[in-house]
């Protein structure tokens, strides 16, 4: 008979991919949802190859050949990481099908060990998309050897164990002592941007922090990830270098932390999901509370609640907004010549590219947190009753675009006005950057609400489906940093143009997308 | 058939600093008893019927099934129990055979009996020509069917239901009603919860009400109900117990 967990953990597999859904059901539409998301999947794959590729053969020619497996094994599991904290414990509590699955006889560790695997193989498929090709440049580099290649595929399997562990340790902590709150959702969001700004934060403290030579930045930055920001990756830099012991504590260390980190989640496990799940009824509403708004205004005002009241949607739908927030601030305080180590002569020049630059990394920034991408999605089985309600598909749709437009708008105005300040823009940077901020919010708030409608995906267990997982949700975000990317390199050449033909590009798109919301119908 | 399946002693449930859901509540359910338990909205039934099946962490009080502690022996007590919860969230991107299956691996049921089983309910309930279908596309009384199905499948000695008539068509309801009888006859117990005074009154041979997490009133059905209509005594005992 096969392991409990692991029957749990396939119908999670099935229910995660889609595929099921794809093969079994007779709608077409469904078929075609699940095959782009695949291609999408397989796009972003590549994507981390391509990536991975470049910087290998940079590190390769730095002199870094040989520890380059190492550097792929701490990126990833620092990327894993911050994935992770980001979903936070939204994959072990407060599922729907928590009721069914708990009364069902497994005991809660196979509960939980269902739940982990399905993150794990996610996370070990993009650790892989990242390692593998690494270490074919590392053997085109070095030459090819059995022993580092059975050494790496070793670690890769046991790599995403210790940041899914540790993150999730951090988001159960935070869940743990949120739970009991009346706005626990709200309190536990708050709670996990605080963490992460300060993992980030100290994270960089590290990198800028080192007196280096900026020669040698790239190494230096390699150095300081497998040394300093994820030291376990030591012990696999130090097997490689004949230490074979290495791997067994790294391997025994992973197993012993995952092990402990179920173990002690068990003891707690029905306690946490009984207070997350409870709600505290019974609170006196006052005449005077009572409001009245227009029906556009009411639709708003629970699209605001609605991701408030999730802590899971609230990080992942607005980590860019805060990284925008940090960024400003970080611009507004710190001295960019000093940080990035620019020689005087030489920082009259950046200066004057900052704009731009800083404009594209506005817009990679403002994609990664869209809302509105997941909106649709997470009326989830109750998109009857929203249906139903006597608005037009493109009120709704509007109304699930404002939050995203709100917040990303702001932020974006808040990181525009910084970048110009800091790098003493003319006025023509000011008016496009300013006015990029206002119309990519716009742009992406809309294109997000659009995605959502052609691909929703309503059938989930825990919102971070919809919100992490869906088609939607990859594209905006993924396209979005295409686009920063592209933005960045052609500003190289063209300066603060290419903003503006963004700018341009942003608009009529907006327009186009409002239009098509006019002949919209929402349907079951 | 005295054999206790369930017993309750003292369950207390604690909401927040002070709302008792469940104050101080004992019962015990024996073999072959078809136990009614019924209460307003808000009254504790549901938050009774999950910490029995070990879904809800209690406050106080213990709960044993055929013998066992929810508590210490979880996995045992629910290798024994079958839970319909009033609104059951079946896997909607699973088929209606995929999901027996499923149930059916995670309690052991063997495949010949799997199958018998399967048949023999789906063809009762009617819903043998869906099965291959997409829950997602099935109509809420379908769901509860198959939720049903899925609970008989391994023969549990407690069934556990909240609302268990909700969505069900009259030839269902009249279907499951028989299949409490024909399971109760063979040594198990049910214990569910209703709104329904009509059915309880007709089908259960043990009632017990409950209002604001406190039992007010439990025993024989006709013990309870008296001379007069369920219906009656129930609203008696609920106003007497709210002056």
């Amino acid at each position: 008979m096969r392991a409990k967990w692991l029957l749990l953990a396939k119908v999670q597999l099935l229910g995660m991919t889609g595929l099921n859904n794809a093969r079994k059901s007779n709608d077409t539409r469904t078929k075609r949802r699940t095959a782009g998301g695949l291609v999408m999947v397989l796009v972003i794959a590549l994507i981390c190859i391509v990536y991975s590729v470049l910087f290998a053969v940079l590190l390769g020619f730095s002199g870094m050949a040989r520890q380059l497996p190492s550097f792929a094994i701490a990126l990833s599991s620092l990327i894993m990481f911050l994935f992770s904290l980001v979903q936070g414990c939204s994959m072990l509590f407060a599922l729907k099908d928590y009721d069914m699955v708990l009364s069902l006889p497994v005991s809660k560790r196979a509960v939980i060990c269902s739940r982990l695997f399905c993150t794990y193989l996610a996370n070990l498929l993009f650790c892989a998309a990242i390692t593998l090709p690494i270490l074919i440049v590392t053997f085109c580099f070095e030459g090819f050897s059995f022993f580092m290649l059975g050494i790496v595929l070793i670690s890769l399997l046991f790599a995403p164990v210790l940041p899914i562990s540790i993150a999730a340790a951090l988001s159960t902590a935070i869940t743990a002592a949120t739970a009991r709150f009346r706005h626990k959702n709200l309190l536990q969001g708050i709670l996990g941007i605080l963490l992460l700004t300060a993992i980030l934060v100290l994270s960089f403290s590290f990198s800028f922090g080192m007196n280096q030579n900026p020669d040698e930045n790239l190494t230096a930055m390699a150095d300081i990830l497998i040394g300093k920001i994820y030291p376990p990756v030591q012990l696999i830099s130090w097997t490689l270098a004949g230490k074979i012991w290495g791997i067994f504590a790294f391997v025994g260390g992973s197993a012993v932390v995952g092990a402990a980190f179920i173990w002690i989640v068990s003891v707690f496990y029905t306690k946490i999901n009984t207070a997350l799940l409870s709600r505290a009824a019974g609170v006196a509403y006052k005449t005077t509370d009572i409001k009245s708004s227009s029906c556009f205004g009411a639709l708003v005002r629970k699209e605001f609640k609605r991701l408030l009241s999730s802590s899971a949607y609230l990080m992942n739908g607005l980590s860019g907004t805060l990284f925008l927030i940090i960024a400003a601030i970080a611009l507004f305080f710190l001295d960019l010549q000093t940080v990035l180590q620019i020689p005087a002569d030489e920082y009259a020049e950046f200066r004057a590219l900052l704009p731009p630059i800083g404009a594209g990394l506005l817009l990679l920034l403002i994609a990664m947190s869209c809302p509105s991408a997941a909106a649709l999605s997470l009326e989830g089985k109750h998109r009857e009753v929203t249906f139903s309600l006597p608005v037009s598909a493109r009120d709704l749709l509007l109304a699930k675009s404002v939050p995203t437009f709100c917040f990303n708008g702001a932020a974006g105005v808040l990181f525009a006005i910084s970048l110009c300040l800091r790098a003493q823009a003319d006025l023509l940077a000011w008016v496009v950057i300013l006015v990029s901020a206002l119309l990519f919010s716009l742009f992406n708030a809309l294109f997000g609400s659009f995605l959502n409608y052609k691909f929703p995906k309503y059938d989930w267990t825990h919102e971070t489906q919809p919100v992490k997982q869906s088609a939607p949700v990859f594209i905006t975000v993924f396209g979005g940093m295409i686009l920063g990317f592209l933005a960045i390199f052609l500003s190289f050449f063209f300066g603060i143009w290419v903003v503006l033909a963004i700018d341009v590009l942003c608009l009529l798109f907006s327009i186009l997308v409002y239009a098509y919301f006019r002949k919209c119908r929402l349907s079951v | 058939m005295n054999q206790k399946i369930l017993e309750i002693q003292h369950l207390t449930k604690i909401y927040g600093k002070d709302k008792k859901a469940v104050d101080d509540l004992s019962l015990c359910v024996y073999a072959g008893d078809i136990y009614g338990f019924i209460g307003q909205n808000g009254a504790g039934k549901t938050t009774t019927l999950r910490a029995v099946t070990g879904v809800l962490e209690f406050d106080a009080g213990e709960i044993f099934i055929d013998g066992h502690s929810i508590r210490k022996e979880p996995v045992a007590c629910k290798s024994v129990t079958a839970y319909i919860p009033d609104n059951p969230d079946l896997y909607e991107f699973l088929t209606g055979v995929q999901y027996l299956n499923y149930i059916g691996d995670i309690f052991g049921v063997k495949k010949s009996l799997r199958s018998e089983r399967i048949q023999k309910y789906a063809d009762m309930f009617r819903i043998a020509g869906d099965l291959g279908s997409l829950i997602g596309s099935f109509s809420h009384g379908m769901k509860q069917k198959l939720a049903i199905i899925g609970a008989l499948l391994h023969a549990p000695k407690l069934m556990v239901l909240d609302e268990p008539f909700v969505g069900l068509d009259p030839e269902a309801a009249f279907k499951l009603k028989q299949v409490f009888r024909e399971i109760c006859d063979n040594g198990s117990a049910i214990f569910f919860s209703t709104h329904v005074l009509d059915v309880a009154e007709k089908l259960c041979n043990k009632i017990a009400i409950i209002q604001s997490g406190k039992l007010i009133a439990d025993g024989e059905t006709e013990t309870v109900r008296g001379n007069e209509s369920l219906e009656s005594v129930f609203l008696e005992v609920l106003e007497n117990h709210a002056r």
